[in-house]
Parts: C-alpha cells; structure tokens; sequence
C-alpha cells in the first residue's frame, strides 16, 4: 500500500494502528432533502455561496465557502459526475471572469524545454486532442473519520468526483518546445490566483509531480464537455490523473520542467503525511498518487427485506482494478461485487454492484476494492492532517433492514 | 476578549485575510469566520501549525502560545454573533 509516492521514495505507509471508529452516516435522498439538515456542522441553511450559484445546492453540503462536498448518494448513477453536483476545494478564491480577463487571451508560460515560450489558449486549443475521464479526489477526503481531529474540512466521501478533462497533452507541448531540458526531474505548475498582497512562496498553489506523470499530464479548457468553471480552475488548468486534487492546478499559467520540487509553502510543507503531534518537513510523504479505495453509495441507512441491491464506486491512482468485494459481517467474509457500465479507462472510476437477500436486522457493509498492487486496508492510516484515508471500516454503512 | 481583538487586529493580523464581524473586519482570503464558526480548539490548531496558505504563526514564532490562547478564546466567542 505505497500508494501516495513519497518525495525522497520512501514509504512512510508502512505500519497502521488506528481503532478506527465507525461512520455515522446521513442519507439524503435526492427527493426528501431538508436544506437545514444539508450541513454537517450549520443549524441554519446555508446558501450556494455567490460564485458557484449554478451548483445543484441540493446535492451538496456546504462546509464553507470553498470547501463543498457532494452528498455521499449524488454522485449519481452515470459513472461521469454532474459537474452541478461536483465538489469544490479553494486554497484561494477562484479568479472571477473580471481577473481572468478575455478567456482565449489566457496565457501560459512553458519553461525548462529547449525552447520556452508563452502560449495562448486560442493557440492551445488549435493543437491535438487528449481527453482523459479521471477520478478527481481532494487528499483530505475522509479526513472526518480521524479520532485526532486534524486541521481542515471534515470530508465524508463527497470531495470525489469523476469528470473528464479535455485538453493537449503536456508532452505535445513540450515537444513543441524543443523538448525537455536534460535533468528534469519533476513538472511544476504554478496558479495564477495568489491573493494581492501575499507572497507568492507562501501564497501561491504550485505543485510538482513527478516526471513520471509526463505522458498522462494534459493542461484542459473543458470539464465534461463544456468550458472549466472559473471554480474548477477555468480557463485552463494543469491535470495529472491519479493524483490527489491539489496536484491539478487551477488557473494555471506556468508550466515549469525542474531538476528540483518547488520550494513553495505549498509544495514544501502543505500536503505533507506525517506522524500525528510532529511538524511537517519537505522529507515527508506529499500527497501525489492516490490509494485504492472505494465506497457503497446506496442504499446508506435503511432497505426493505429481501433483495438488496448495493452500488458504489471503486478506483485506483491508475493500477488496473481487480475487483470490489463486500462483507456484512465486518471482514470475516467477503463477497465479491460485479462492476457495471463501461470501463473509462485507468484513471476513472468503476461503479459496482452487489445483490443481496437480506432479512430483518442491523447489518455493517463494508466495500473494499482491489487493484492489481493489492487491497483497501481495514484501517485508516494516521496522519497529523488527516490525508488519504482509504480503510474500509471507517467507510462501511450501517444498515437497518425492516 | 480585549487581548483577543487587539491581537486579531494587530499581532496577529487575523483581519487582513478572515472576515470577523465583531472585529469589523471583511478579509476574504480565507474563511469567513463568522460562516465557519470555529471552536477555540480548531483556531488554536490552525493559528499554531497553519492551514494551506494559511502561516504557522505558532510554529513560526510570529505569536506567542499566550497570544494564540487569547485571539482562539475571542474568535470562539464572538464568530458568528
């Protein structure tokens, strides 16, 4: 379970001691939803925060202003999420279309190739086509399962989403640059929506990834068929499937091929994994690939007796899936799911089924996918800021069947 | 509470980036903290070890855990009054 690359290639998953606690889980239907209840932690209602007004409120819990995830069953049931129901995860606020100005004017700077140039959306968008259906997930998805009550947004499994990017492939363009500079070692992109009057190191969202990501990164102007949200990152944003949310850049002008990571705050010591009560340090694990994991997204409280039928979702960080298997009596056995819909591709989600005769009582679901690495652990792993929870106990539901 | 404010306005600069109403501050490059309603538990937490781009200001020195105790105690009581 190496799955979130360390910077230094050293594993840090290596051992996991948690007495997980078990989900409570809420149900919302699409049908019955009570607004006042919609929020984790609000007594009141909130409202679609201004910038995002064309999300479906229904479908969302609104933690803050950026930070909104989707309902556990509003993922709905067509393997590509709705972008309406598609939850939002901001560092900074979203350029509006004042900041970004005339969309194909949108420039990006392509550095550390042979020849660096500068590159306008219009121009980016004459080249070739790649387009890439790919699980979106934030690092800190789950993190409301960790005892320790870690920093940052309380996500249940609603910061996921799948979508499909379209763009031009990163490599295309660096091609066309002449190629890569000798000794790059990693890509860096780097947002344009630093607040005014924050220092960029500090307050600018750029990631490096790996040099390993070259063939799959593609930079994209479309999210499911139509042009990306300013929310989403719109015009343009830097995506590199199978890794964790922040790795996509938003509103991203500047491509950097290095020798070495950035050595900006975000990069440096943001979305580091390390021991509950320590510091974080640029030798920690960074949140790159994401782990295997999988969840049931119905039926999440109650069913009537008899035939059951359990749907869910499954993925990897692109290791091809073996399978989903489920247990109703917490990990002593396990039945395997079959998946359903087509196969998108390594890098999206698969929806699985699973049928079940079931008789009056109080039963624990578990989901837990495996891929051709190996298989969802029990137990989450312990992290001071709650990232990358893949253990299927936390995420099994409780089911009371009448 | 005065302790609180002076810091959330001044040492600490809490107001240049968070809106406080009872601080009469409208920061939006974070959260709003009337809108997240945070407890003194979670402001300690995040004014000590940062949070995105949020700065560390305990780790790094910038408050001191007096200070920190203070501003988390008054964002506590006044957030979304």
């Amino acid at each position: 379970m190496k799955k979130i690359a360390s910077s230094n290639r050293r594993s840090f998953l290596t051992s996991s001691a948690a007495i997980a606690g078990v989900a409570a889980i809420s149900s919302i239907s699409n049908f019955n939803i009570n607004i006042a209840k919609a929020d984790h932690t609000s007594p009141t209602p909130k409202a679609t925060p201004e910038y995002i007004k064309w999300k479906n409120r229904n479908a969302l819990i609104i933690h803050s202003e950026g930070t909104i995830e989707t309902h556990r069953d509003m993922i709905g049931n067509g393997i590509i999420t709705p972008i309406e129901n598609v939850y939002i995860r901001n560092n900074v606020n979203s350029l509006n279309d004042q900041q970004i100005g005339n969309r194909p004017d949108w420039k990006l700077e392509v550095q550390g190739v042979q020849k660096p140039t500068t590159f306008t959306l219009a121009e980016l968008q004459k080249m070739p086509l790649k387009i890439t259906p790919m699980v979106l997930q934030c690092s800190g998805n789950g993190r409301k399962f960790f005892a320790h009550g870690p920093s940052g947004t309380k996500w249940d499994t609603g910061s996921a989403a799948c979508v499909i990017f379209s763009g031009v492939s990163v490599k295309y363009l660096a091609e066309l640059c002449g190629g890569l500079t000798a000794g790059a070692k990693f890509i860096t992109g780097t947002g344009a929506d630093v607040p005014k009057g924050i220092d960029p190191k500090e307050g600018a969202v750029e990631r490096s990834v790996p040099i390993s990501t070259y063939e799959d990164c593609l930079l994209a102007w479309e999210v499911n068929g139509v042009p990306i949200q300013n929310a989403h990152g719109g015009p343009l944003r830097l995506v590199v499937p199978g890794y964790y949310g922040i790795n996509n850049i938003k509103h991203v002008n500047k491509l950097v091929f290095a020798d070495k990571e950035s050595d900006f705050k975000m990069m440096s010591t943001r979305y580091r994994v390390y021991k509950i009560g320590n510091k974080a340090t640029a030798n920690d694990g960074t949140c790159w690939e994401m782990n295997v994991k999988s969840w049931i997204t119905t039926p999440l409280t109650t069913a009537k007796t008899g035939k059951v039928v359990f749907t869910g979702v499954a993925f990897s960080n692109g290791t091809p899936l073996k399978g989903v298997a489920l247990s109703f009596d917490e990990g002593k056995n396990w039945k395997a799911a079959k998946f359903v819909g087509p196969n998108l591709g390594k890098f999206a989600w698969r929806q699985f089924q699973f049928e079940a005769n079931l008789e009056k009582g109080n039963y624990t679901v578990a989901s837990r996918a495996t891929d051709e690495k190996g298989s969802q652990p029990k137990l989450r792993f312990e992290n001071n800021e709650g990232y990358s929870h893949n253990g299927w106990l936390d995420h099994s539901v409780k089911i009371t069947v009448a | 509470m005065i302790l609180g404010l002076k810091i959330f306005n001044e040492n600490g600069n809490c107001a240049s980036c968070h809106q406080l109403a009872k601080a009469k501050s409208v920061g939006d490059i974070g959260p709003s903290l009337d809108d997240l309603k945070p407890t003194q538990a979670q402001v300690k937490q995040a004014v000590t070890n940062g949070i995105g781009i949020m700065p560390a200001f305990g780790n790094d020195k910038i408050l001191t855990p007096q200070e920190i105790e203070a501003v988390s105690f008054y964002v506590e009581k006044v957030a979304g009054n």
